[in-house]
């Protein structure tokens, strides 16, 4: 009995639809690619390449649910992974300190973006815009644009290693991360608080909540989030790079994936689970692509594509919810109006 | 009479936003002015005020665009792409389909065109967030640029270096013995824009739009199509702007504008046109774009790390903001007294 309510409601969730384009596209893929596609090797890539989507997405889920968007995720990992490369090279600390350091930076980051959304009022995309140019180029200010190799033998061993031989530990790590914060997200009042926040902040207020101080505690997460995506990246390339996560696009296919997997994009609805599989939808279309030998430069178009696609969707499925309420109020009106009568 | 009309007129010209803007120009040209001296390098000499006006024909047209559209109360994050897609799109035709200059240009600026009715439709019909429609579209139009470049290069993506004589004169030749063909034309794009947007009745309607769209509408403006016609005036606009830079290297280059994607924006911002949309003129975002311009300009002369330049754009991004948000709160401070 209990199985078959999990499975209805499963099946009449968002992301349910994308299950099924998901396990469609697999099947395709696999039977195009000549056997290519779902070799170990092939799907470790992908593994790999999702661990830091999966991480910013904890955040920045979080961030679209509560209405606002950060934009300077990608800067800011890259600037964390930079003042980590940098302290290890340059001192003799060790790396947990150096790593502390890095975290410190991110927070410092989160400061300055709450600041300018909470006090001066700026929107939260364009402040975040702003500063995810700050952050970009501070990065290359560091080294004038160098990429800075990794020296810590014990920092990339950990970072690479493999449970049971074979799962890689960073998205192990990534998946359980995911799993706290929806635990939080959708079990406790703070999670509760970032959805009333999203919905309507005028009756979060009356109610209570204090929208700038839920505004704050996510821009932080979401920072601190982004600097151990930024270190994760590191430890699976061996060095820092002041542009490649940036011109990776990272924050916008997480974005895209978030909305594509059921998070409105105006706040206020949405879970991380659903999240996760927009991720996995687009990291196997993007893996499709490089193994069907379709040019990179569709890849680039894709990624615009996908996420106009996704906004699309959500706009189609508000639209609809609006016209239910509307006709269900209606049919209530008309109702009490017949009651009266 | 007359003479307290003039003094009236006076008055109001040094209350404007324009006079400020004016003396925030004269007060960073004296900063540089100094920096450089202590720096042992000369700032005011005729070739920076050249390299200044140079730089400013490309980000100018821009910022007409992006200045229109935020005055509309929207904005464009495509602009620069969709401008390095015109210019790829220059390169191309020229080199790879043989055809001549001038229906090159027309095909590019049809071409951003269709790009702008696209931004248009996922604003104005399917009601995105215009950052987060346009932002879409820009990776989207990147992509195309991608395979544009390939198109002229057997293939590859890559720059595409062409040679033609009128594209040639376009970005580098001069009339009037000596004066710049880009920023004649330049100066002809803003005057006629500033007349339309300050002076006409379909600027009215704009500035009106930017200010209450809701308002606006029970006026009876057409709200869509107005918007149409500035999401479509913004990517032409980044046409012509991607179309001179192509013109000044004789190169489709896939880097064009690549650092300018915010450029016009934060020149709009900075010249008085309000983020909320309703307020501001083309003459301030002139001004604007010249600060802007000699900021960076400045910077080089008086040898700042070329690095620190993307720190600062992102900063004067926020700077420009910032004085937009303490001239509203001034205003909203007045209307309740």
């Amino acid at each position: 009995m209990k199985k078959q309510n999990v499975f209805s409601t499963f099946a009449k969730s968002k992301a349910f639809p994308l299950v099924i384009i998901l396990v469609v596209m697999t099947i395709i893929t696999s039977s195009l690619s000549k056997g290519v596609f779902l070799t170990p090797n092939n799907l470790l890539t992908i593994f790999y390449g999702l661990v830091i989507q999966v991480v910013f997405l904890c955040g920045l889920g979080m961030i679209l649910i509560s209405g606002n968007i950060d934009l300077s995720v990608g800067g800011q990992a890259s600037l964390c992974a930079m003042v980590f490369a940098w302290m290890c090279k340059n001192s003799s600390m060790g790396w947990v300190f150096a790593m502390l350091i890095a975290l410190c930076v991110a927070l410092c980051c989160g400061m300055i973006n709450t600041l300018l959304v909470n006090k001066l009022r700026f929107p939260s995309f364009i402040a975040t815009i702003g500063m995810s140019s700050v952050y970009r180029g501070l990065c290359s200010v560091m080294t004038k644009g160098e990429n800075i190799q990794i020296n810590r033998a014990s920092f990339l061993a950990i970072g690479n290693s493999k449970l049971f031989g074979f799962l890689p530990a960073g998205f192990i790590f990534a998946l359980v991360l995911l799993i706290i914060f929806q635990f939080m997200l959708s079990r406790t009042n703070f999670g509760r608080g970032i959805f009333m926040v999203g919905g309507n902040q005028q009756a979060a207020r009356l109610a209570g909540l204090n929208p700038d101080r839920v505004r704050m505690i996510l821009f932080l997460m979401s920072s601190c989030l982004a600097c151990i995506g930024g270190l994760l990246w590191c430890t699976s390339s061996k060095l820092a790079s002041p542009t490649a996560i940036i011109e990776g696009g990272y924050d916008m296919q997480v974005i895209s994936a978030a909305i594509l997997g059921g998070v409105a994009f105006t706040g206020g609805a949405g879970n991380l689970i659903g999240a996760l599989v927009g991720v996995l939808l687009l990291n196997i279309f993007k893996n499709m692509l490089i193994v069907l030998g379709i040019p990179t430069y569709w890849t680039v178009f894709a990624q615009g594509f996908v996420l106009a696609l996704a906004l699309t969707l959500d706009y189609f499925s508000t639209e609809r919810r609006r016209k239910a309420l509307l006709a269900a109020s209606a049919a209530a009106e008309a109702a009490e109006a017949a009651g009266g009568g | 009479m007359n003479n307290k009309g003039k003094g009236g007129k006076l008055k109001a010209f040094l209350h404007s936003k324009i006079f400020t803007l004016i003396c925030l120009y004269i007060g960073l040209v004296l900063i540089f002015t100094i920096w450089a001296a202590i720096k042992g390098a000369t700032f005011l000499k005729v070739s920076t005020f050249k390299n200044i006006l140079d730089s400013v024909t490309i980000t100018g047209f821009l910022t007409i665009g992006a200045g229109c559209l935020l005055i509309a109360g929207h904005l464009d994050l495509a602009q620069a792409s969709i401008g390095a897609f015109g210019g790829m799109l220059l390169a191309t035709a020229i080199k790879a389909w043989n055809l001549p200059w001038f229906l090159a240009i027309i095909l590019a600026l049809a071409l951003c065109a269709v790009f702008g009715y696209v931004n248009g439709i996922l604003v104005v019909k399917l009601h995105f967030p215009s950052f987060i429609g346009t932002l879409a579209m820009a990776s989207m139009v990147k992509g195309l640029m991608y395979l544009f470049a390939s198109f002229g290069n057997n293939g590859v993506a890559a720059n595409i270096n062409f040679k033609n004589d009128a594209i040639k004169f376009i970005g580098r030749g001069t009339i009037f013995g000596g004066f710049p063909f880009g920023v004649a034309v330049l100066i002809v794009f803003f005057i006629v824009f500033g007349l339309l947007m300050s002076k006409s009745a379909w600027g009215m309607k704009v500035t009106l739009l930017g200010g209450s769209p809701v308002a606006a509408t029970l006026a009876g403006i057409n709200a869509n199509s107005i918007m149409m016609i500035l999401f479509v005036l913004s990517a032409v606009l980044g046409g012509v702007g991607g179309i001179f830079s192509a013109a000044r290297l004789n190169q489709g280059s896939l880097l064009a504008l690549n650092t300018n994607q915010f450029t016009g924006l934060t020149a709009a911002i900075l010249g008085g046109i309000s983020f909320g949309g309703g307020v501001g003129n083309m003459g301030g975002a002139f001004i604007g774009l010249l600060i802007l311009n000699t900021f960076q300009i400045g910077m080089g002369i008086v040898g700042v790390n070329p690095f620190w330049v993307n720190v600062f754009s992102g900063v004067l991004l926020l700077v420009a903001l910032s004085f937009d948000f303490f001239a509203m709160l001034r205003q909203k401070k007045s209307l309740a007294h």
